[in-house]
C-alpha cells in the first residue's frame, strides 16, 4: 500500500526529527521522547485512516447513487402513469366504460318503464352518456392528468437539481494531518 | 264622446284540397272567397289518402310521397349560387341595395341554385341583382346575389330538411299519411313500410329530422309497444294541446304524454278497441274524445277515464250494419259547435254513398241520415271563421263542393238540383192497456203542430204524414211501421197549431205512429200527440 494522490489537493508528510534535547533535566527529557513515540506511531496509522475514509466515502457515495437512481426511477413511473395513455387514464378510462355500461342500461330500463324503449331515445343513451357525463369526465381527468404530470417533472427537476455528491471532507483530513 | 275603436285581428283561412289542387280563402277577398294556389295544381293526388295540418304559419300536406308546404307568411328569394357559406334557419340576411331584411327560416339547397324563404321584417323588399349578406351560426359571412326579385306569399314547395341535407338534417320518412302538429314537433306516420312507426321532427323547427341528436328538443321516432315488441299499425294522430297525443291504432290505443325527449311517458289506453281512421275522431267542448272503433262509437272522458261504448245500447251491431271497410270506406267525425252534437259520417269513397248519425251531446240520442251521394262527406270541420256568417261545420262533399248545415233551407243541395229531404220519426211504441191480457182502443187522436197560429212573426211548420199501427205486442208493431207495412190507419196534417181529433178507431194492445215528410220545400216539427183510449176486449 503505498500514499497516491487523492484528489487535486497532495498534502506531503514531513518527518518529525530530534534534534536536540534541552537541557532541563531528564523528566522533561523522558516526557518529550513519550510524544514523540505517539506522534511517530500515529504517523504510522494515517495511511490506514485514510484508506478507510476513502472506503466509506465510496461506499457512501455508491449507496448515495443506488438512493437517487431509485428514486428516479420512482419519477419516471409516476410520470408514465400520468403520461398519455398512461395507466392513470387507462384506468379512469375503464371506470367510464364500466359507468356507461351501467347509466345506458338504467337508460334503457327508465324508457321501458316510459314506454319509450322503441324510439330513437334507446340508441341515444350512449351518446347522451358520452356527452353528459363521459366528456366531461374525460376532460376532468385531463385536466387532473396534466397537472399531475407537471407536478412529477417539477418533482424530478427538483430533485437532480438539489442532488449533492459525497465526497471525503479535506478540511477534516487537513485538521487531523495538522495535528501529527 | 264618439270612442272609434280599431280592433286588431288576427287572420284566418280555409284551405282545402280537390281534384289534386289546393284552394284557400284570400284574405285580400271577401270571407268565403277562395283562390286557388296554382303552384300546387297537380302536385298531390286526391284520389289516395291526403292529410294537412297547420303550423307556423304554414300548412304541411302529407299524401304519401307528396309531402308539401304551403307556406303563407315567408318571402322568397332566389340565387344562382348561395355561395361556401349558406345561411342557417334564423340569420338575418340583409338585402345589400334595398337595406331589406329577412329571418331565414327555410332554404332549398346548401349550395349553388337555392330559393331561401323568410320572415322580412321590413317594408323594403329584395330586388334582383342586389347582394344578400349576412353571418351563419359558425360566425362565416354569407353572400349571394339574388337572380330575381322577391315574391310574395303564399309559396308551393317540397317538404324536405333543410337545404335537402340529409347529412345535418337527417332523413323524413318516404311515405306518411298520417300528420299533425303535437308541442312544436311536425309528427308524421302511416309510412306503408313502417305503418307501426311515427316520427316527430325538432321542436320548432319542422326542417330537423336528426334523430340522433340529444337535446331536449331533439327529433325523435319510435313506436308503441312493450319493450320488445313491434307495436301494432297507427290509423291516426290525435294531438289534443300540446298535452298529450293519442295514437290510435289497429286494435289498440296508445297515449304519448308530454315529450318524449323531456320525460315524456308513452301508456296503453286499450288494448281491445282500435280506431278506424285518420279522421274518424273528435273532441267535444269539454275534452272527450269520441271516435269510431272497433265496436262502434266510444267516447273516452276527459281525463282519461274508462272508455265508454256509447253506441252499444241503441246500436249494437253498429259495426256489422255498416260494415266500413278502410279501403273502401272514410270514417269523419266531427263537433258541431253551434248545434252540440257530433256529426259522424260513413262514406264510400268509389260513389258517395253515406249513413250518416247526429249525436245529440243534449239528448244522448243517436239520428241516423243520410244525404246525396253528391254531398258524401269526404272532410268534416268547424272552421271558426272570423266572419260569423262563415262559422260553421264545414262538409267537404264528394262533388268537391264545401256544404254547411243551412237552417232555412228546406231541401239539400245537391249540385245542379236540389234533392227534397225524406225525413221521419217513429214515436215509442206506446201500451194502450194497464192489463197484459187485454186490448185497448183509441178512439180520438189530436196533433198540435209546431209554429203556433198560422203567419205571425213565427215561422210554421209544413205539413206532415202520419201513420197508426197497432199490434199485440210492441215488437210486431214495431216490424209493421219498419217494414212498410200497411198502416191501420194514414193521414196527412196541414198548417200549424192544433188540428182537428182523428176519430180512428183503432184497436190493440200496443200502438205505434210513424210522422214523416218526403215533400219538396218542407219541413215539419210537432210539440205534441194526445188521444183518448178506452178498454177494449181481451187479446184473441
Amino acid at each position: 500500500m503505498a500514499f497516491q494522490k487523492w484528489g487535486t489537493h497532495t498534502f506531503s508528510v514531513r518527518p518529525y526529527t530530534i534534534t536536540k534535547l534541552t537541557p532541563y533535566g531528564k523528566a522533561l527529557q523522558e516526557q518529550q521522547l513519550q510524544l514523540l513515540r505517539q506522534k511517530q506511531q500515529t504517523f504510522a496509522s494515517l495511511p490506514s485512516i485514510i484508506s478507510e475514509m476513502q472506503k466509506q466515502a465510496a461506499e457512501a457515495r455508491a449507496e448515495n447513487l443506488r438512493r437517487y437512481e431509485e428514486a428516479m426511477n420512482i419519477y419516471k413511473q409516476i410520470e408514465q402513469m400520468y403520461a398519455p395513455g398512461g395507466s392513470f387514464m387507462r384506468g379512469a378510462e375503464a371506470m367510464i366504460e364500466r359507468g356507461k355500461e351501467r347509466e345506458v342500461a338504467r337508460g334503457m330500463q327508465s324508457l321501458v318503464s316510459a314506454g319509450l324503449a322503441g324510439t330513437t331515445r334507446a340508441a341515444g343513451l350512449g351518446r347522451l352518456y358520452e356527452e353528459e357525463v363521459a366528456t366531461p369526465a374525460r376532460l376532468r381527468l385531463e385536466d387532473l392528468r396534466t397537472r399531475s404530470l407537471a407536478q412529477a417533472m417539477a418533482g424530478r427537476a427538483g430533485f437532480i437539481e438539489r442532488r449533492q455528491d459525497i465526497y471525503p471532507d479535506l478540511g477534516l483530513i487537513a485538521q487531523l494531518m495538522s495535528r501529527i | 264622446m264618439a270612442v272609434t275603436l280599431t280592433p286588431t285581428i288576427t287572420y284566418k283561412r280555409l284551405i282545402a284540397a280537390g281534384n289534386n289542387e289546393i284552394w284557400y280563402e284570400d284574405i285580400n277577398m271577401a270571407a268565403g272567397e277562395m283562390v286557388e294556389l296554382t303552384a300546387a295544381n297537380g302536385d298531390i293526388d286526391t284520389s289516395d289518402q291526403l292529410q294537412m295540418f297547420e303550423a307556423y304559419q304554414k300548412v304541411f300536406i302529407v299524401n304519401g310521397s307528396n309531402l308539401k308546404v304551403a307556406d303563407f307568411s315567408n318571402a322568397k328569394i332566389t340565387t344562382d349560387n348561395i355561395g361556401s357559406h349558406p345561411p342557417d334557419k334564423g340569420n338575418i340576411l340583409t338585402g345589400g341595395t334595398s337595406g331589406a331584411k329577412m329571418v331565414v327560416d327555410f332554404c332549398t339547397s346548401l349550395s349553388g341554385a337555392a330559393a331561401i324563404y323568410g320572415y322580412r321584417t321590413t317594408d323594403a323588399t329584395f330586388t334582383n341583382g342586389e347582394t344578400v349578406t349576412g353571418t351563419d351560426d359558425d360566425g362565416n359571412s354569407i353572400s349571394f346575389t339574388l337572380n330575381a326579385n322577391e315574391t310574395a306569399p303564399p309559396h308551393w314547395y317540397d317538404w324536405t330538411p333543410y337545404g335537402n341535407d340529409t347529412n345535418s338534417y337527417g332523413s323524413m320518412p318516404e311515405k306518411a299519411y298520417l300528420g299533425c302538429l303535437y308541442r312544436g314537433r311536425c309528427v308524421l306516420s302511416g309510412n306503408p313500410n313502417y305503418p307501426y312507426q311515427w316520427y316527430m321532427s325538432r321542436q320548432a323547427n319542422p326542417w330537423d329530422w336528426l334523430y340522433t341528436a340529444n337535446d331536449a328538443q331533439a327529433p325523435v321516432a319510435g313506436g308503441n309497444s312493450d319493450a320488445g315488441k313491434i307495436g301494432d299499425i297507427i290509423r291516426c294522430l290525435i294531438p289534443y294541446k300540446d298535452d298529450y297525443l293519442i295514437f290510435g291504432c289497429a286494435n289498440s290505443i296508445w297515449v304519448l304524454r308530454g315529450d318524449p325527449c323531456e320525460g315524456g311517458s308513452i301508456d296503453e289506453v286499450d288494448r281491445t278497441i282500435g280506431i278506424f281512421g285518420s279522421q274518424s275522431w273528435c273532441f267535444d267542448n269539454v275534452g272527450s274524445l269520441y271516435f269510431w272503433g272497433t265496436g262502434g262509437i266510444y267516447r273516452l272522458p276527459v281525463g282519461f277515464g274508462p272508455i265508454e261504448h256509447i253506441s252499444s245500447l241503441y246500436m249494437p251491431k253498429l259495426v256489422d250494419d255498416e260494415a266500413p271497410d278502410p279501403s273502401t270506406h272514410r270514417v269523419l267525425m266531427a263537433y258541431d259547435r253551434q248545434r252540440n252534437g257530433i256529426l259522424i259520417c260513413i262514406t264510400k269513397l268509389s260513389d258517395g254513398t253515406n249513413s250518416n248519425y247526429w249525436y245529440d251531446l243534449k239528448t244522448g240520442g243517436f239520428y241516423p241520415e243520410s244525404y246525396p251521394t253528391e254531398c258524401g262527406a269526404y272532410s268534416l270541420l268547424y272552421y271558426d271563421a272570423l266572419d260569423k256568417d262563415y262559422r260553421d261545420l264545414l262538409v267537404g262533399c264528394k262533388d268537391g263542393y264545401i256544404r254547411k248545415f243551412d237552417e232555412s233551407a228546406k231541401d239539400d243541395d245537391s249540385g245542379p238540383s236540389d234533392t227534397a229531404i225524406s225525413s221521419y220519426a217513429t214515436l215509442s211504441i206506446i201500451k194502450l192497456t194497464e192489463e197484459d191480457d187485454k186490448e185497448g182502443k183509441i178512439t180520438s187522436l189530436t196533433f198540435e203542430l209546431a209554429g203556433g197560429a198560422s203567419g205571425s212573426d213565427f215561422s210554421d211548420t209544413d205539413g206532415l204524414s202520419y201513420e197508426i199501427h197497432v199490434g199485440d205486442d210492441a215488437e210486431t208493431v214495431l216490424e209493421k211501421i219498419r217494414n212498410g207495412d200497411t198502416a191501420f190507419a194514414s193521414g196527412t196534417l196541414t198548417g200549424p197549431g192544433r188540428t182537428n181529433r182523428i176519430r180512428t178507431r183503432a184497436r190493440g194492445a200496443y200502438l205505434g205512429l210513424k210522422l214523416y215528410n218526403s215533400t219538396a220545400s218542407q219541413t215539419w216539427a210537432i210539440n205534441r200527440i194526445t188521444g183518448q183510449v178506452i178498454k177494449g176486449g181481451k187479446i184473441k
